[in-house]
């Protein structure tokens, strides 16, 4: 008998409606665009992590071990054991909402399940269906059900749908952070051999050279040597910088990407001149040659393994303290986890500025202060010579990058140091800045390629602010102290916002900082002319710099 | 595209009064329809949340959707259209939708008028042609339509190429990491190339 055909009536009741199920009956579809590439067996064996294989999610078979679902029990079991926080979050919950209209991916998509209550209802009805005497007995009306095949593949496409950025975190009245009810999925899923490439390729480089990059130690070096030989092309000034210098007093560590990609690079050119200009004594090390710990988003034992690399090499070194660069999510290991992982820097010192003599007691534990907390104590005390005007070709508004916002309350200091390099700058609308910023809709290991879909979703809310900014004052320069904000906004404004360039404080301070014995600066550490592109100013022949 | 086209009885009002008249109800109505293409949840939060930066997305539906109505009973036609069609395809375009369900919406006009105007329409020939004139423009606005989401389509595609040649390492042949790169003594090219790709981006950024 021949396939039943549709009728004519039938194919005219098109309906674009999506169907009404309940979540838990829904399946996840992996269309190209919204999930990454597995790890490959190679970066996993490296780490000594379980399970190293070829798969790909949008397969049927992932080949899991055998005893998949006893692993993940156990570990689930392991995990509330181990942290008290997992288990309240399971358990206080009362779903009244606060949360679900938070989400950049869900405001971006629409898609219920990036509602952060729902997300962590993925994990919560395992909790109760597989451990609550009531989940066991009452199933779905107590809010339950058991793990299968599909609920492990629904947890990877949304567990790797949440760049743990706490927004949602920040609304809710229990205080429940799903970014860490993220970070214990994914540890669930990183037991039975789960993980995206592009989290466990530049967690095995960092591991194996010290870096997301994988730079050997001249490769580094060498690079941060053309930077200098840049610098020296657009100022004048020679500047040596020393590594793995032992005996200096500060470790000055920062993201790789700040040393080998764009526009990373010019942001280091600041860090770079600022140091000159301070006759500072301080080191790169090409070993602890990376501020982002992807450990983070892997598992804490990995996030603690990276860690302590930095604080191993300053043991080693000597150093007295250690300053870091623009990094997001480094700060968020350094305030929130470092001390209990790592800590106490017993053989390090309180920070002091050399320059100003002022203690940074709140880093007694860690020992590593922000670089623009280091350069707004210089400013308050005017130890900077700076020239705003440099920056008037810029038009700037700041993006609170959400690590170092919402895990260490970093809001006023990037502001004071803006402010006191640029003459042109405006604020994004307030629900979309300080604690309540937007993520740029690629953290937490998902700034891949193979993502872009879902990035272009999830950053919709930041861009569509920055919109409202480049309308309104012409904005064409955005900074954000991450770097991963500074490799993904540029796509993100590319798509949704065109004429708005990214860049990291620092750049801006290198820029306006007047460096004794500099020639006549005509462009900026870009090497693009100071001249403000908009058709009032004269050409570029007649304009003043 | 919207030129107007005047005609029909001189005491009854012409097809375009009547859709200016049922502005408010068309555009509701339409807005309406294009919520429904999302889950149930989260049609939800798209029609209540007013703020248009805690919900970009709907925002920008509103904004498409007005314009495009006003366009519609324009008699000058605008280059707004374009920029209402993006408005909406823009986000569509990144979303979870085949490319037929992401410009569906435009079809969705047709139904709303024929529903809203159903009464004026009955039995009344004069508007039933003019109608027909209007569901030409709506048909013409659906091939522009599925222009922009492919534009939109083509740019992210053309992202992906860019953030992958951005890479540096894979910009130089035969070589698989950057201590190769410099190992072989192609570090300076690599800058160069990487000073290319940054200023061209960059100038296209930034419009000069």
């Amino acid at each position: 008998m021949a396939a039943k055909t549709p009728k004519p009536q039938e194919l005219l009741q098109i309906d674009h409606r999506p169907p009404r199920e309940w979540w838990m009956d829904r399946k996840v579809v992996f269309k190209p665009g919204t999930w990454c590439y597995a790890g490959r067996p190679e970066n996993v064996k490296a780490l000594d992590l379980p399970f190293p294989r070829e798969w790909s999610p949008d397969e049927e078979d992932w080949k899991l071990p055998d005893n998949w679902k006893e692993i993940v029990l156990e570990t689930f079991r392991d995990r509330l054991h181990k942290f008290r926080s997992l288990k309240v979050f399971m358990d206080i919950c009362v779903r009244c909402g606060a949360c679900a209209d938070k989400c950049h991916y869900f405001i971006g998509s629409g898609d219920p399940k990036n509602m952060p209550v729902l997300r962590a209802e993925l994990l919560r009805s395992i909790y109760r269906g597989e451990f609550t005497k009531a989940g066991q007995i009452l199933g779905r009306l107590a809010g339950g059900r058991k793990l299968t095949y599909d609920v492990i593949k629904e947890w990877f496409y949304y567990f790797f749908q949440c760049t743990e950025c706490r927004r949602c975190s920040v609304f809710c009245p229990y205080g429940i952070d799903t970014a860490e009810i993220t970070m214990i999925a994914r540890e669930l899923l990183l037991e039975i051999g789960i993980n995206i490439n592009w989290i466990m390729g530049p967690v095995a480089n960092s591991f194996r050279t010290g870096n997301h990059m994988g730079l050997l130690p001249h490769t580094f070096k060498d690079n941060i040597e053309f930077l200098c030989e840049d610098i020296y092309d657009i100022t004048g000034i020679k500047i040596e910088p020393t590594f793995n210098r032992k005996g200096a007093e500060i470790l000055f560590i920062t993201p790789s990407a700040d040393v080998f990609a764009e526009p990373g690079i010019y942001t280091c050119m600041g860090y770079l001149l600022l140091f000159h200009y301070l006759d500072l004594d301080y080191t790169w090390s090409t070993y602890a040659s990376e501020g982002g710990n992807f450990g983070l988003f892997t598992s804490h034992e990995m996030m603690k393994r990276l860690n302590a690399k930095m604080y191993a090499e300053a043991k080693r070194l000597g150093v007295k303290w250690i300053l870091g660069g623009e990094c997001g999510h480094m700060w968020r290991v350094i305030h929130q986890y470092m001390n209990t992982l790592n800590g106490p820097a017993d053989f390090l010192e309180v920070p002091v500025s050399p320059i100003t003599g002022t203690r940074f007691e709140h880093a007694k534990a860690t020992k590593m202060i922000h670089i623009l907390e280091f350069i707004s104590d210089l400013i308050y005390h005017d130890k900077l010579n700076l020239d705003p005007s440099r920056n008037d070709h810029l038009v700037v508004t700041h993006h609170d990058s959400c690590n170092p916002v919402r895990a260490m309350g970093f809001i006023q200091e990037p502001r004071h140091v803006i402010k006191s390099v640029c003459n042109n700058f405006y604020e994004m609308p307030e629900n979309t800045i300080y604690a309540e910023t937007f993520c740029c809709g690629s953290g937490a290991g998902l700034n891949t390629d193979e993502f872009m879909e879902m990035r272009m979703r999830g950053g919709l809310p930041r861009a569509n602010a920055v919109d409202y900014v480049h309308k309104k004052y012409g904005v064409n320069r955005m900074t954000a102290i991450c770097a991963i904000d500074r490799a993904v906004l540029p796509t993100l404004m590319n798509y949704w916002v065109p004429g708005v360039s990214i860049s990291g404080v620092c750049e801006l301070v290198g820029n306006a900082l007047v460096m004794p014995g500099e020639k006549p600066r005509d462009i900026d550490l870009r090497q693009e002319p100071l001249v403000r592109p908009t058709a009032e100013m004269p050409s570029e022949d007649e304009s003043d710099v | 595209m919207f030129g107007r086209k005047k005609g029909g009885s001189e005491t009854k009002a012409n097809i375009y009064e009547l859709l200016e008249s049922n502005y408010h109800t068309i555009v509701k109505k339409w807005i309406d329809k294009v919520y429904d293409s999302y889950p149930e949840d989260g049609a939800k939060f798209l029609r209540n949340k007013k703020d248009p930066f805690a919900n970009p997305v709907g925002f920008r539906i509103t904004r498409g959707i007005e314009g495009l109505v006003k366009e519609l009973i324009t008699e000058e036609p605008s280059e707004g259209v374009e920029e209402f069609l993006d408005s909406i395809l823009r986000v569509r375009a990144v979303q979870d939708f085949v490319p037929g369900d992401a410009v569906a919406f435009i079809f969705e006009l047709k139904k709303v008028i024929r529903e809203v105007l159903a009464k004026q329409l009955r039995d009344n020939i004069r508007l039933m042609e003019e109608l027909l004139d209007v569901e030409t423009k709506i048909d013409r606005l659906a091939l522009l339509a599925f222009d922009i989401y492919m534009g939109c389509r083509e740019k992210l595609f053309q992202l992906k190429v860019e953030e992958i040649k951005k890479r540096p390492f894979l910009q130089l042949e035969g070589v698989s990491c950057p201590s190769a790169a410099l190992s072989l003594r192609q570090m300076k090219t690599l800058r160069e190339q990487l000073n290319l790709v940054g200023s061209r981006r960059d100038s296209e950024q930034q419009g000069h």
